[in-house]
């Protein structure tokens, strides 16, 4: 006959609610650091190979923070190596006052770190003006242990889409579950990057075509994430 | 269709029920048990034996084992995990500690197994016998925002395994020792796997306390066509192994009522969680 009065049961109840107790209190949702810095990154969206003499251009830059966020409006500095061949305003927009070589810097230090971080455009002032175009084509690579690699080219096509096409020699492994793609500026985080999709092809060449919304230039990586492990397991630079 | 990293290990956690000490029940008596059992992992085992970091999840379960001996051949198992939680913790940025990934969690009632065991033969120290189990696919294969925090693989298996026991005895001490091989038949295009253990324990202070050692392996026969390529980017892993090793501690306050705990960890595996879980419980020994 079992009674709760029993000395040994009641030692029995408290070490079985105690050892319950603590497992469930362990078990439950808690915080998990994710050290997601990146070197702050700043570059000219607009870049050209040459401006006609006399005419001007509005440079746009582009500023990724330290944890790959993109702040809108930095507060940067132009400069042209010979103002002799271009002027620059404050605001970055240059107009070509003689034929020759230059180059156009923009310079941000960063509140967060006091950084100085730069980008150069080295052009002509001609008798045309022409705008950098062309694909970016980069490299994938595993980040894990899991099989991803390939190469892959970023470009506009010809309706004015933006596509992201991997090629002949992409291949993943078909062991991942849940694996997405994603575009982003930190290769650490997706927080803040754009979610391409589920990643439905395992082999071989193929493409993603993106919104209008995304430029050529807003984002420096090609991010493979593993949803239930909350992981990347591989990505490739966009330079 | 679907079994899940969680659930593999979920599956361990079933597999160290299966094999508990205890030989198939006399008619009327009975072993029940209620426990609790936790696993948290931020590493796991990836398809080619490595180990990897992931975001920390967590599944926590109450759980209702129960075997009974319906006659001195004929026993029923059931494993009724009522409750169970799978979960991720926030990630958040050690640079601005801003939220990068809200945590989540979902709960509901995980997968049952009931099973059916019939004693082959026995002797003074040696017994034999067959049980088949049927994994009811009554958990949650589709929780969370994601599809990820499932309580349930979402099929329905079929195991058949044959259990091997016996007594002997080192330096007078008594000491007793199981094994088992088992098929686990799964359905919705998932690898069938093999099943087997080993279990050897003793008795402590007038058989007051049971200590126990174990090892579990799952071998799949990568039969199975369910793959990442073929479920349109799902959630959903196939052919997970592993080769776990645990203990289990067992203490009787009265001759029917007594406590467990227990741990156990894959130290091989591929697609599957590397981290210990731990297990606490009360069990009911009816005679």
């Amino acid at each position: 006959m079992l009674s709760l009065q029993n000395p040994k049961l009641s030692i029995m109840k408290k070490t079985i609610l105690f050892a319950v107790c603590v497992l469930s209190l362990f078990s439950c949702v808690k915080t998990d650091l994710v050290n997601d810095r990146v070197d702050p990154k700043i570059f000219i969206s607009n870049p050209l190979l040459s401006l006609e003499n006399g005419k001007t251009h509005q440079f746009e830059v582009v500023y990724f923070n330290n944890v790959g966020k993109e702040i809108e409006n930095p507060n940067v500095r132009w400069s042209s190596n010979n103002e002799a061949v271009l002027t620059i305003t404050e605001s970055g927009l240059a107009t070509g006052v003689d034929f020759g070589p230059v180059s156009v810097s923009v310079n941000l230090v960063t509140e967060e770190e006091t950084l100085t971080i730069t980008n150069d455009d080295l052009f002509e002032v001609s008798t045309f003006t022409a705008h950098e175009s062309g694909g970016i084509e980069g490299t994938i690579a595993t980040t894990s242990s899991y099989q991803l690699e390939g190469s892959f080219v970023f470009d506009t096509v010809d309706n004015g889409v933006l596509r992201l096409s991997l090629g002949d020699d992409y291949s993943a492994s078909t062991s991942l579950p849940g694996l997405y793609i994603y575009l982003g500026n930190n290769p650490n985080s997706i927080a803040d990057a754009y979610e391409i999709g589920a990643v439905t092809t395992f082999q071989g060449a193929h493409f993603y075509d993106l919104p209008e919304s995304i430029g050529l230039y807003d984002y420096s990586y090609i991010l493979y994430w593993c949803k239930p492990f909350g992981v990347k397991v591989g990505e490739g630079q966009i330079q | 269709m679907k079994k899940t990293i969680i659930l593999s290990l979920l599956f361990v956690f079933t597999c160290q029920f299966f094999c508990h000490a205890q030989w198939l029940e006399k008619k009327g008596n009975g072993y029940f048990k209620l426990s609790a059992w936790t696993l948290e992992a931020d590493r796991h085992y990836t398809n080619s034996g490595a180990t990897d970091p992931n975001a920390t999840r967590g599944t926590f379960n109450l759980s209702l084992y129960g075997k009974y001996g319906l006659s001195d051949n004929w026993g029923v198992i059931a494993y009724i995990p009522f409750y169970v939680k799978t979960y991720q913790n926030h990630q958040i940025s050690s640079v601005t500690n801003e939220t990068l990934l809200e945590g989540e969690e979902n709960t509901s009632f995980g997968d049952m197994d009931l099973g059916i065991e019939y004693r082959l033969f026995k002797t003074s120290k040696h017994a034999f016998s067959a049980a088949l189990t049927l994994g009811i696919p009554s958990g949650d294969s589709n929780g969370g925002s994601d599809g990820s925090y499932q309580t349930g693989d979402g099929e329905f298996n079929q195991e058949i395994r044959f259990n091997a026991g016996t007594s002997f005895a080192v330096f007078k001490h008594p000491f007793y020792a199981k094994s088992y091989i088992g098929f686990n038949n799964r359905t919705e295009s998932f690898s069938d796997e093999i099943r087997f253990g080993i279990e050897a324990g003793t008795n402590f202070f007038n058989k007051k306390l049971l200590f126990l050692l174990r090892s579990n392996t799952v071998k799949s026969l990568k039969n199975g066509s369910l793959s990442a390529a073929n479920s349109d980017g799902s959630i959903f892993a196939n052919n997970v192994e592993f080769v776990s090793f645990g203990w289990e501690a067992a203490i009787k306050f009265t001759e029917n009522l007594g406590i467990s705990v227990g741990s156990e960890s894959a130290f091989s595996g591929r697609v599957i969680y590397a981290a210990p879980s731990y297990s606490a419980g009360v069990f009911y020994l009816l005679k």
